[in-house]
């Protein structure tokens, strides 16, 4: 043979990966990791910078001539106006803490995706670009030059975040890289760098009120299926009201809920347990949207879409608002709503018309988590329920990030579900709680095309529930959030196929004993129920 | 002596060194990441290949039962299969324990004779790489699986009323089923037909 091929040459393995620091290695802008980009028109609908035709695979970006300028600019101009972001730029010490706590990191065994280094991608910037000694010492003092090709890297990974915050739990100056992430992302929309599946929800959302366009009528023929399906099911009628002045609470939840399986199911849920409790309350064509991707794209975006929550509920009149199960809206509304809006006189401190508990937690905010709400409800004793229709699943719950890391959410949503099934099974103790690894597909990033990143991302919260579900046969992942309920289908799909996913809300209809319903044989899914079918009935008599 | 006791005698080397070259096929600062953190789900990329690649090994040497090994191939390369790995790459990790062996067994094999026993273990060897060709595009076909069914349920495709493809299919299913299973309509159908 004249010539050997190396293992190196045939299989293109880096036996020696690169030595150099990560600076040196030049990003690659990988398919199947990157959502596509922003259709122009989408960023106009809302007025936002630079609306351009342009791929991620162009070599030109479409960039305005000034874009250096624009962006360093930017990034003074943050670095002033948050406080927190400055401290971020500032105190780093590089001590490696966060690099192994993010699930991208994990999955993808990238380094870049390391938080301390996503984080460095804009700090460099910030020492190279703007500050004397960075600017006359750059590497030495790990400063480098803005380039189109350091923009684009900067694109990538903050493209390739979360905002999940589970680094931060782990940084010992609380340095919050979700934080930095968000800022990083403010800065690309400067230039309408923004991928298509978040601007263009937040251009629905602007126009029609919720992510997924749905007109009014839309909205309201979609739960219109679900009651349908809840008289097949269940053989009740509900019949809710929309829009309806005077009521006493207005429910928000996320639109996704109310188009797509698996939350549907969560959806009908809901229409079932205000059914059961003979509540006063309407859901809204307008404030049709709990979700907020503006806040993916900018603080500036989020607070105008955050607004018609607060504005619908004053329109309407009612005492306080309920809000579904929602991961990022969680974060948004409790974190920023109050801030964001002049706080609404017509509303009051949250209290539950059925068991008379003052939500004080609620009491800037004025608005109420549905699990909180449900579980003050079992406690009180309000539900008749009946457990063992859940008895043919084994349930873990998955906390989304937001809820339990923003909010606190914790014990809520796993007392409602310890009352409506009997076999509950917490993943290990590093994987839940504040701890809870991310879906995967958070912060926007949950389209079709970047699915190799979504799969990767999904890992470490897959591994865990594979985990329980062989050791003790778990096959639902029971969780309080929207995207989760789309989301965590694709990964479990792919990691563990045996795991079904299902809101919480969905588990609690599943046990509600309705008034007049019928054999209930059938779940929500109009599956039979293992045990109670009209076949198994069958089989029984014919012994 | 022969291969299978040399294999077994020096069973721990082979696998680890099998493990910290699959790692080393990831950067410098990932490949030590893998190999030291040791909790499976702190680390589950590293713990996953430490478990899969003992079985792997003990598999080979014993039993050697095909599905056993496709399921194990299949704990590693599901994950490299959505890693930034070429697919020559991702199965690669086969054909690293052709080069182990020799490198640590040249000696004895040639001194006990056993060349045609290393022909047999590599050509073992060569057809494990074919399953985990077969792993690694079962792997594949998954992703774009649900990558079109991620469109299937696309919201931003209809503008204008209806729910979910998915919901929709499910729902015309149930009926269609319904419908078969009434004997009025079947009747119907058949007297039609
Ligand atoms: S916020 Fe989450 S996704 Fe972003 S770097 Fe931290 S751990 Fe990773
Ligand atoms: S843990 Fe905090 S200080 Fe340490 S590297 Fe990460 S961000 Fe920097």
């Amino acid at each position: 043979m004249a010539k050997q091929l190396t293992p190196q040459e045939t299989m293109r393995i880096d036996l020696n990966p690169p030595k150099e620091g990560w600076m040196d290695i030049p990003v690659k802008i990988k398919e199947g990791i990157y959502s596509y980009a922003t259709k122009p028109e989408k960023v106009e609908d809302v007025g936002m910078p630079n609306p351009h035709k342009w791929a991620v695979t162009d070599e030109d970006w479409g960039l305005p001539e000034n874009w250096k300028e624009v962006f360093l600019e930017g990034f003074r101009e943050r670095l002033e106006k948050h406080r927190s972001f400055k401290i971020f730029m500032d105190i780093c010490v590089r001590c490696g803490a966060c690099a192994d706590k993010c699930h991208f990191f994990l999955g993808s065994g990238d380094p870049k995706n390391m938080p301390v280094v996503r984080a460095e991608l804009l700090r460099s910037i910030y020492r190279g670009e703007l500050t004397t000694a960075g600017r006359i010492l750059g590497r030495l003092a790990g400063g480098r030059k803005l380039t189109r090709q350091v923009l684009k890297e900067i694109w990538y990974y903050m493209f390739q975040c979360t905002e999940c915050r589970r680094c931060s739990l782990f940084c010992p100056y609380g340095i919050d890289t979700a934080e930095v992430t968000i800022i990083g992302r403010e800065l690309l929309n400067l230039f309408g760098l923004n991928i298509n599946w978040i601007q263009e929800p937040v251009s629905n959302c602007y126009k029609f009120g919720n992510h997924l366009g749905l007109q009014p009528h839309t909205f309201k023929q979609n739960i219109e299926f679900m009651l349908m399906d809840i008289e097949e099911f269940v053989g009740i009628k509900i019949e809710p009201t929309f829009n309806r002045k005077g009521a006493e609470i207005l429910f928000i939840t996320p639109s996704g809920d109310v188009f797509a399986e698996p939350g549907i199911y969560t959806l009908m849920g809901y229409l079932m347990l205000f059914e059961h409790i003979g509540l006063d309350y309407t859901w809204s064509t307008y404030a049709s949207e709990g979700g907020n991707f503006g806040f993916f794209t900018s603080l500036e975006m989020a607070q105008r879409l955050n607004a018609k929550m607060y504005h619908e509920a004053k329109r309407l009149g009612v005492k306080w608002i309920l809000g579904g199960e929602c991961g990022h809206m969680w974060r948004v509304v409790h974190q920023y709503m109050n801030t964001f809006n002049e706080p609404v006189d017509s509303l009051e401190e949250p209290v539950s018309p059925i068991t008379g508990t003052k939500f004080e937690n609620a009491k800037s905010l004025k608005m109420v988590h549905i699990s909180e709400f449900t579980a003050d409800l079992i406690k009180h004793g309000k539900l008749k329920l009946e457990p063992s229709r859940n008895d043919h699943l084994k349930v873990t719950f998955h906390d989304s990030c937001n809820p339990s890391r923003a909010m606190g959410l914790l014990d809520e949503p796993r007392y409602v579900l310890k009352n409506v099934c009997n076999n509950f099974y917490e993943m290990p103790e590093n994987t839940i709680r504040e701890q809870t690894f991310c879906c995967g597909s958070g912060s926007g990033l949950n389209a079709g095309e970047n699915m190799e990143l979504r799969m990767r991302g999904g890992l470490p919260r897959a591994n865990a529930v594979k985990y329980v579900s062989e050791k003790h046969g778990v096959n639902v992942l029971a969780n309080v959030c929207a995207i989760d309920r789309a989301t965590l289908s694709a990964s479990m799909e792919y990691w563990c196929p045996d795991v079904a996913v299902a809101g919480v809300s969905e588990l609690v209809a599943n046990a509600l004993i309705m008034e007049g319903e019928n054999d209930r044989s059938l779940n929500l899914r109009g599956e039979e129920i293992p045990g109670r079918g009209t076949q198994d009935e069958e089989a029984q008599e014919d012994v | 002596m022969k291969l299978s006791s040399l294999l077994e005698q020096h069973r721990e080397h082979i696998k680890d060194e099998w493990i910290r070259r699959i790692a080393n096929t990831y950067p410098l600062k990932t490949a030590r990441f893998l190999r030291e953190k040791h909790d499976e789900f702190a680390n589950p990329v590293g713990s996953t290949l430490e478990k899969a690649i003992t079985s792997l090994f003990s598999e080979i040497i014993n039993e050697c039962d095909p599905d056993r090994i496709a399921g194990l191939l299949d704990d590693i390369i599901r994950i490299r299969a959505v890693q930034d790995f070429s697919p020559s790459a991702a199965v690669a990790i086969v054909f690293m324990i052709k080069d182990i062996v020799r490198d640590r067994l040249a000696g004895e094999i040639k001194k006990g004779d056993l060349t045609e026993e290393l022909f047999t273990f590599e050509s073992t060897v060569d057809r494990i790489a074919l399953l985990a060709f077969d792993v690694y595009m079962k792997c594949r076909e998954k992703v774009w699986e649900i990558k079109m069914n991620d469109v299937m349920q696309r919201p931003f495709m209809l503008m204008e009323g209806a729910m979910c493809t998915s919901y929709m299919l499910r729902r015309g299913n149930m009926h269609l089923e319904k419908i078969g299973n009434d004997d009025e309509f079947t009747d119907i159908r058949r007297s039609n037909n």
